[in-house]
């Protein structure tokens, strides 16, 4: 067994570690990551494979509290939880988090 | 000198109380005690910021500068504190990559001992890909003595073959009080429970070091 030595841990466990979510704010851009152009959102972008309902139900309390956390962020209930869902891990794009309310809004005005 | 990772997969384990528990002990034994917070909450870094607490705190949860945190405390302290987030991350495997002795926090409970199967394996697996040993144990929190969960939890440990740090911190109040008023309890059962728990972990992860006789 050799002795700890911090130089090596990131080669080493690059590869585990790629199969973990990251804590990187979406902010971060390393350098020679050029960001990406921002596109002014106009229409709802097709969405590459069917949308799906899906619905659970919960505590009342729970949905007063998500409720409460969700216009606290400015964010619809679903765009919440699909960021929640993408803190864990799963592939949740930019495009799942749309607002649609600002967009009709912004269409009928 | 030392650097020691607390992690697990599961939130609410008791991994930033454990942190709390070792940098207060640490510089009670005269050591140069930091800490790094990994942890998207900082509960840890704001708790030592909010208490003034006589110790170097960092805030670094980017996986791609933790390690290099990590190292620099290490240079200039003689013990590293690293509060990980309460779910499986890259920047938790580098940290675990980084440590001497991982501690892995767990309360009476079902979901508690399989994250903290999962996270033992995770440090079993960083430490075959780094071809060291990084030693691991487990440390019950919240512990409630002489209860049946109590002993099926411990029954549990053994039968997923976890080593464990012997020292059981118990569902004390001091371990509540010092969330609010930063005050690490040295005395009573709580300064008991604490102080083992951190000489059990002391000599794990330095096996050189010897505690200082202190007072009580």
């Amino acid at each position: 067994m050799k002795s700890k030595n911090l130089q090596s841990v990131t080669g080493s466990l690059s590869d585990l570690a790629a199969t973990m979510p990251t804590q990187r704010p979406l902010s971060i851009v390393m350098p020679g990551e050029a960001p990406a152009a921002l596109q002014p959102v106009t229409a709802r972008a097709t969405p590459s494979e069917p949308l799906v309902q899906f619905s659970f139900s919960m505590r009342r309390s729970l949905r007063r509290e998500l409720d409460r956390l969700a216009a606290d962020s400015d964010v619809t209930m679903r765009a919440f939880v699909l960021d929640a869902l993408k803190a864990k891990g799963l592939a949740v794009t930019d495009d799942d988090l749309l607002d649609l309310r600002k967009q009709r809004a912004d269409l009928g005005s | 000198m030392s650097i020691i990772t607390i992690a697990s997969s599961k939130g609410g384990a008791g991994k930033t109380t454990i942190s709390r528990l070792l940098l207060g002990h640490a510089a009670r034994q005269g050591l140069r005690a930091a800490a790094l917070d990994a942890d998207l909450n900082h509960s840890l870094k704001d708790w030592i910021g909010q208490h003034r607490a006589p110790f170097e705190v960092r805030e670094e949860i980017d996986e791609t500068k933790i390690v290099s945190a990590i190292g620099e405390l290490d240079e200039q302290n003689d013990l590293v504190v690293v509060d990980t987030a309460g779910a499986a991350t890259q920047a938790t495997v580098f940290a675990i990559g980084c440590a001497d002795l991982v501690l892995v926090p767990l309360k009476l409970s079902a979901a508690d001992v399989t994250e903290a199967v999962r996270t033992i394996t995770l440090v079993k697996s960083a430490s075959n890909m780094m071809k060291r040993e990084i030693l691991a144990r487990v440390v019950l929190t919240g512990f409630k003595p002489r209860t049946a969960v109590a002993a099926h939890v411990e029954l549990e440990i053994g039968n997923a073959k976890m080593l464990d740090i012997k020292t059981r911190l118990h569902d004390l109040v001091a371990f509540e009080e010092m969330t609010f008023n930063g005050i690490v309890p040295v005395i009573g059962p709580a300064g008991f429970q604490a102080a083992a728990m951190f000489a059990e972990a002391m000599a794990l992860a330095e096996p050189n070091w010897q505690p200082q006789k202190l007072a009580s």
